[in-house]
């Protein structure tokens, strides 16, 4: 009797052993496909781009951004870690750094740029990023980079909601949008980690169990998907199956609720479809060295109906064309510039200076045709 | 050998945290309160109501699961369901509700929630609870900025918030769970699930312990009186906020201070024999200050807008028996009473507007 239940407890603790081995073993492979290598070899590629040659801040610069890391922040879903680098610098509001002519208390304006990774600046160390050049062609402003990692133009619009709940009142806003709210890998009126976050939560509700063996569960998922038992995973094809309008429809929203708050609190608004390697001419030579690979995302295959979509709807769409005053369309300002994307979207600080100048001349000519001078 | 006993751990540790969260239906002493004495579908309801679920949703933070019960639905949206009894079309005002889980209707059936009392009140009304579990007053706006990027257009919008802003539990301008997020995503931060997520886990809240770092009752009430205002302040920005979104739609908006065990003259009897665990040392007081400092807010310039919107409901349950459950939910003579309030109130509005147009 005794060795019968010895025998069968061994067999049960090699069985629990080897499902959990299994589980281990799998869990880290997912975690590892996805991160570390990737991430490496495209921020090696970059570096070695003619965008970089010469500049000797750069290679620190991929250093400490891939140290650079996010946490989790009520409403908007994420905001930088406070860090102190060489050329990348995040404040204790999770905010990156720009380099301010002037200091807060004495500047004549205050001005807040929102956006996603092409505002916070990757790509760029911290004094070639956009809000930055903004800030060293005009020296009575002191300007506020609310951008962050994937952010869409509803994060942006709810970080300042917060930002200004605190205090902040800025007098010129300005929204630089239209890639991360293409269709991919999302479903509109969702941000771009919702699935990854509410997968992390499952059990954490104070009530829901646990996804018990999750990795165990998405190899099986993977093994019938390839084998054609499965359909795509659900998240995957999720973008694929809305249509372009809703997410353009989003992104118009988004932009409505940001004018909204702005009027209220009588705050300058303007409103920028950002360029990206999809739309206009741009100059890609420089990228022949990172292969097709990159440029296979789904955004920039949607990106040209997308922004369309987005112009039709603010031109024909009554609900929208409140919009039309505050709007600038920069999706061909990179037209034949050289070596200024890094990948479809992405800046070298060339690139950024760029914007800069123009984000200048645009707010300079509103307001003198507002003072009704040409 | 020692990848094995790793492996083993991990899956011990997701099958205690697994088993951990279950229900806690076996320790509701709220179903043998006064409140329920007599009601039929008391016990039913409260079974429902530990078996409802909420997932991570982008921008609020969560949402409720959709579901089916006898007492408790949630619909596809994630919203509880109002029992309405006429479809929503242009000829008849709609009317939103905002809040927390005491506007959810945390302690009442489908039929026995504000916004359903408040539906069989009123004619030519359909109303829509987009209360949540633990909502704050910033929570409430953006469910319902969400709602109107949707196509969404209230004629109504009524907020009934305080006790979730409270300054205990939680930053402010921030959600209440935000640190418990924060924690679980720890190493996740680049789009993939953390590594050994249970082990750590483990291996944190056993370092918690060891360091006396968890948030202790008695400390947990003791607020400065920075942070307080603070938080007055956050649900006050919320409700400008949301003044602002009403105000570009054409939309009327109300907003409550919401009655709670803490303010007023509640008549808490029915709850002796709970002990502590639902009026803990120093929430009334801090709760009470809280709220001064809002009304107190309230007169100046940036907030008096809000006036007119405003009303201060932390008195409605003074002295009337068997309401509270603990330390805010309400049974549902409590929502009664508070639907009642809300109908009485846009009544005033409404007879003031035409008076006006």
């Amino acid at each position: 009797m005794k060795k019968t239940v010895k025998l069968i407890g061994i067999n049960l603790f090699i069985i629990v052993g080897l499902v959990a081995l299994t589980e281990l073993f799998l869990s880290a492979y997912f975690n590892l496909k996805d991160q570390s290598h990737k991430e490496g070899r495209s921020q090696s590629i970059r570096l070695a781009l003619p965008n970089y040659e010469g500049e000797k801040w750069a290679s620190q610069y991929w250093n400490e951004y891939a140290e650079h890391r996010l946490e989790y922040h009520s409403y908007v879903g994420w905001k930088g870690i406070p860090r102190n680098g060489k050329q990348l610098n995040i404040d204790n509001q999770g905010l990156r750094k720009t380099s301010n002519q002037v200091a807060e208390k004495e500047a004549i304006e205050e001005v807040a740029f929102l956006g996603g990774s092409t505002m916070w600046g990757t790509g760029a160390n911290d004094e070639g990023t956009i809000p930055s050049f903004y800030a060293s062609l005009n020296d009575s402003s002191y300007i506020k980079n609310l951008g962050q990692l994937a952010y869409l133009a509803q994060q942006g619009f709810l970080a300042l909601q917060c930002e200004i709940a605190k205090g902040y009142r800025p007098d010129l806003v300005i929204s630089y949008e239209g890639v991360n709210n293409t269709p991919s890998g999302r479903t509109p009126f969702g941000h771009s980690r919702e699935h990854q976050i509410r997968s992390i939560m499952v059990g954490a509700d104070g009530a829901r169990k646990e996804e018990f063996l999750w990795a165990t569960k998405r190899f099986l998922q993977t093994l019938s998907s390839l084998l054609g038992f499965d359909e795509k995973p659900d998240f995957t094809s999720r973008s694929n199956n809305e249509p372009i309008e809703a997410f353009a429809i989003e992104l118009l929203e988004s932009w409505l609720a940001l004018k909204t708050m702005c009027d209220a609190n009588e705050t300058e608004l303007l409103l920028i479809l950002q360029p990206n390697a999809s739309v206009g001419k741009p100059d890609l030579s420089n990228l022949e060295k990172l292969g097709m690979e990159h440029f296979r995302d789904a955004m920039l295959t949607k990106s040209p109906e997308f922004y369309a979509q987005v112009k039709t709807l603010m031109k024909e769409n009554e609900r929208y064309s409140p919009l039309i005053v505050h709007f600038a369309d920069f999706s061909e300002v990179l037209d034949g510039v050289p070596n200024v994307y890094i990948d479809y979207c992405h800046l070298s600080p060339r690139g950024n200076e760029v914007i800069a100048k123009k984000i200048d001349d645009t707010i300079t000519q509103r307001r003198l045709s507002r003072n009704g001078q040409p | 050998m020692l990848l094995s006993m790793v492996a083993v751990l991990e899956l011990v540790f997701q099958s205690y945290f697994a088993l951990k969260n279950q229900p806690a239906e076996y320790h509701n002493p709220r179903i043998s309160i006064a409140n329920y004495k007599g009601v039929e579908w008391a016990d039913a309801y409260w079974r429902e109501h530990f078996t409802r679920r909420f997932e991570y949703d982008s921008y609020v933070g969560w949402r409720g699961i959709a579901f089916k019960g006898t007492h408790l639905n949630i619909d596809d949206h994630g919203y509880r369901v109002t029992l309405n009894s006429m479809e929503p079309s242009d000829d008849i005002r709609e009317v939103a509700f905002l809040g927390g889980s005491t506007m959810w209707g945390e302690g009442s059936n489908d039929a026995n929630t504000i916004p359903s009392l408040f539906a069989g009140m009123v004619d030519s009304a359909h109303v829509r609870n987009l209360g949540q579990w633990a909502f704050t007053a910033r929570q409430s706006l953006i469910s319902l900025q969400q709602e109107i990027a949707q196509g969404y257009r209230p004629d109504w919008v009524i907020s009934y918030d305080g006790v979730n802003d409270a300054p205990y539990g939680r930053r402010s301008f921030a959600n209440k769970r935000e640190e418990q997020i924060r924690i679980a995503l720890k190493g996740a931060d680049r789009n993939s699930l953390p590594f050994l997520w249970a082990t750590k886990r483990f291996a944190r809240a056993l370092m918690m312990i060891f360091s006396g770092d968890e948030d202790k009752l008695p400390d947990r009430y003791l607020v400065d009186e920075a942070k307080s205002l603070e938080c007055a302040r956050d649900v006050l920005e919320s409700w400008l906020s949301l003044k602002a979104t009403c105000d570009a739609y054409g939309t009327n908006l109300l907003v409550i201070l919401q009655p709670n065990a803490g303010v007023g003259q509640p008549n808490l009897s029915n709850l002796k024999n709970f002990g502590k665990g639902f009026l803990e040392d120093g929430k009334a007081e801090t709760t009470a200050r809280y709220y001064d400092q809002i009304k107190s807010l309230l007169q100046n310039d940036r907030y008096d807008v809000l006036l007119p919107h405003f009303i201060d409901l932390t008195s409605a349950f003074d002295e009337v028996p068997n309401v509270y459950l603990d330390f805010c939910h309400v049974s549902p003579n409590g929502n009664a009473i508070i639907a009642e309030e809300v109908r009485l109130r846009l009544n005033k509005m409404n007879t003031e507007q035409n008076a006006t147009d």
